[in-house]
């Protein structure tokens, strides 16, 4: 027990002191997540509710793929995209390596598939019910994954809530592409990473908790905002 | 409603977007994992600013993988700890030249307990090892290709010994960065190799203490160069004015005046 | 175009569903006005015959022809038995099958909406209105894209009598504004208020077709007899 509360007393006199160096950890953090989880739900929500939708030849196939894909691990897909941005690689001449920038490309491909195929999980039943529908109208494809989106809403949150927590708690692959560097690419999970390497538990701990405060409320944060503003105006949810 | 929504989320990504950096002139180091732990580039980052006006970002990864990331052209100068390896580099044609710019001991670690029943007779790191060997006692190697790694293989090579053909009994492979290791010696009452600066940067010593060191060979660390040649995007300029300042005399105060636990774990040379 | 020429002519139309034959190269001429009642037990295959009318359900063989064209999808709107309402307001699950939103067409929704008697629910979120209340919105629904046939698969089925009073008026009354209207039910007395023309479906065969009055007065297969006087099978 005394590692843990030299954890939980480290990290109260970090939030306590304010002290700069972690709060641009946290902020770092949140500037990651937010793109890596606001570029897999523009792609990946509409993405999973075209292919819950729409039959067509491969789909089958796709949808496999991108279940799979959820299970990649973290390191496998860093050093997969080390590879690819290395000077060395193909993508290199664009000079991303070790920067903010690789780690969100990184994210985005471990939370797409996961944005993905919740999405298709849940717009899977509202196409069974609205498809005769929407085929009796004509309604347009386009028109008609909008309005799934639009009428599962509420569930999506949650979906976009599952993409944060992954996000925020990874760290395999952004350690390899982004270097852990002091001040340009050091997060949350990095800096644990790094002070457990070190040997200093109780920071490592303590930071720890900080993240997980951090996450917490942030889910209560979109859960309020989903709250007041997604409902349908004029009746209840 | 849907107005403020969209407020908040501009606002965020306004947030977000602000805390970009601009590249001053900025270089990447692939290091060692050693100096990193023991805070000497926190120490060294704003002094290097101040002279030379240039940032430095580490990436430290241990020796081993430094050079090979060095290879595929991802950083701009390699700062270093294993001479064999850095030499195979200047061979390979990517390094362009090698400058050692400071020292510091190996030390053997062990449970205080080794120490106080007098075990070992000499304090010389390879004779403890050859003992260690012999007796069987814990051992735990950092088996992640690092400096320290590489140093320690080298002592083995030098008694021409094959603890590797013991890994499943006293001669443990954690594959982890320093301070887990001294951890896991820690727990587990076993030997294991580190350098001064580590140690006393190590702060969950315990019941460890120093049982013998390398008399005969120092840790030196060297800051190898990259062929513009074979790197085309190779900040080299930048990285002159750093190999300058370890040089100069100024450079040289700054090394000797980091200290942890109020000793000085790094010497000039 | 001559009361022949308007009819509805269905030529060997057969359907399968998990390789049992619902409709068996059946032959029809509906009548090409008024309202036609599909009538007949639960299962009987009603439902099926009324989506291959509305051009949800293709049939395996045969064709559904007017004045020898087939009929156009955007003329016909089919109201399903459970009513499929979204996640937004009355009004505006009105609006969503339109495909432009004018000035004009927001007076027409509201004005059926008027009709319907949910003028007052306008704003109000659709998935809260009563069983009734969400009929007559999807009724609504189906008539503001102005079609020339209306298909209904029991729509008043599982809804409260003030509601079937309302829907059913409104077709009687306004059968004329619509070139056609199919209605399904299993309820007989209904069928009486409704129907200009009776198709009595039995086990996935059309067995009887007949206009209304010929059809209770005179019922000629045992099964309709049967189905008229109430006995359960």
């Amino acid at each position: 027990m005394n590692d843990i509360s030299e954890a939980f007393v480290s990290s109260l006199g970090l939030i306590l002191f304010l002290d700069t160096e972690l709060l641009e950890i946290i902020l770092l953090s949140f500037k990651i997540t937010f793109y890596a989880v606001l570029i897999s739900s523009v792609l990946g929500i509409p993405l999973g509710a075209f292919l819950a939708s729409t039959k067509f030849k491969f789909r089958n196939t796709i949808v496999s793929i991108l279940f799979g894909m959820m299970g990649l691990p973290p390191v496998v897909v860093g050093l997969f995209v080390y590879l690819v941005f290395s000077r060395s690689g193909s993508l290199g001449w664009m000079g991303l390596l070790y920067s903010p920038t690789v780690m969100i490309v990184a994210q985005v491909i471990l939370i797409l598939p996961i944005i993905c195929c919740l999405t298709f999980q849940i717009i899977e039943s509202l196409h069974a019910r609205y498809d005769e529908f929407f085929r009796s109208y004509r309604i347009t494809k386009f028109k008609s994954v909008i309005a799934y989106i639009v009428d599962s809403r509420f569930e999506l949150t949650t979906v976009i809530l599952a993409g944060i927590g992954r996000s925020i708690s990874e760290v395999g692959a952004i350690i390899i592409v982004g270097g852990n560097i002091d001040h340009i690419t050091r997060v949350m999970t990095t800096a644990i990473a790094l002070e457990t390497s070190k040997g200093n538990l109780d920071l490592a701990l303590g930071l720890g908790m900080i993240l997980l405060a951090t996450a917490v409320l942030l889910n209560g944060f979109i859960l309020f905002l989903r709250g007041k503003y997604l409902k349908v105006p004029g009746g209840t949810i | 409603m849907k107005n403020i929504f969209s407020r908040i989320v501009i606002i965020l990504a306004l947030l977000a977007l602000s805390s970009s950096y601009v590249l001053a002139d900025n270089i990447i180091i692939q290091s060692s994992t050693s100096l990193k732990n023991s805070g000497f580039y926190r120490y060294l980052t704003p002094i290097l600013k101040q002279y030379t006006g240039i940032d430095i970002g580490v990436v430290a990864v241990g020796t081993g993988q430094a050079i090979k990331n060095m290879k595929n052209c991802d950083g701009d100068v390699l700062i270093t700890h294993a001479k064999e390896a850095e030499l195979e580099f200047l061979k390979s044609g990517f390094g362009l030249e090698r400058f050692e710019f400071m020292y510091n001991h190996w030390v053997v670690i062990g449970p205080e307990e080794a120490k106080k029943e007098h075990r070992f007779d000499s304090n010389e790191m390879r004779e403890i090892l050859k003992k260690i060997y012999d007796q069987k006692e814990k051992f735990i190697s950092r088996g992640d290709n690092s400096g320290t790694h590489m140093k320690e293989l080298s002592i083995w090579k030098n008694l021409a010994l094959k603890p590797e053909d013991f890994t499943e009994t006293w001669y443990l492979e954690t594959g982890s960065g320093q301070g887990a290791t001294l951890m896991v010696a820690s727990e587990v009452g076993a030997f294991t190799i580190t350098d001064t600066a580590t140690w006393y940067a190590f702060n969950k010593k315990r019941d460890l203490k120093i049982i013998g060191r390398d008399n005969s060979n120092l840790n030196t660390y060297s800051i190898t160069t990259i062929n513009p040649r074979k790197c085309k995007h190779v900040k080299s300029s930048a990285v002159e004015k750093i190999v300058e300042f370890l040089k100069s005399t100024i450079g040289k105060n700054t090394i000797s005046n980091f200290r942890l636990n109020n000793s000085n774990v790094f010497f000039p040379i | 175009m001559t009361p022949e020429d308007s009819q509805i002519i269905i030529r060997d139309l057969s359907f399968n569903i998990e390789g049992k034959a619902l409709l068996h190269n059946t032959s029809l001429s509906l009548s090409g006005d008024g309202i036609t009642v599909l009538l007949g037990a639960n299962g009987a295959g009603k439902t099926i015959f009324l989506k291959l009318l509305a051009g949800l359900l293709t049939p395996l063989s045969g064709t559904i022809t007017s004045n020898k064209k087939t009929l156009e999808m955007k003329t016909r709107s089919f109201v399903s038995q459970e009513p499929v309402i979204l996640r937004r307001t009355v009004l505006k699950n009105m609006l969503f099958v339109l495909p432009r939103i004018t000035h004009e067409e927001g007076t027409l929704a509201k004005g059926l909406l008027k009709m319907m008697g949910l003028n007052e629910k306008e704003h109000q979120n659709a998935l809260t209105l009563s069983a009734g209340e969400k009929q007559r919105l999807c009724l609504a629904r189906a008539i503001i894209t102005n079609p020339e046939i209306l298909l209904l698969d029991e729509p008043t089925a599982n809804i409260e009598p003030n509601s079937t009073t309302l829907i059913e008026k409104y077709l009687i009354q306004k059968v004329r504004s619509f070139r056609k209207i199919f209605f399904v039910t299993h309820d007989i007395n209904q069928a009486r208020r409704l129907a200009d023309e009776i198709v009595f479906i039995d086990t996935g065969r059309v067995i009887e077709h007949s206009s209304s009055e010929n059809f209770f007065k005179n019922p000629k297969t045992k099964e309709a007899r049967k189905y008229i006087s109430g006995k359960i099978n």
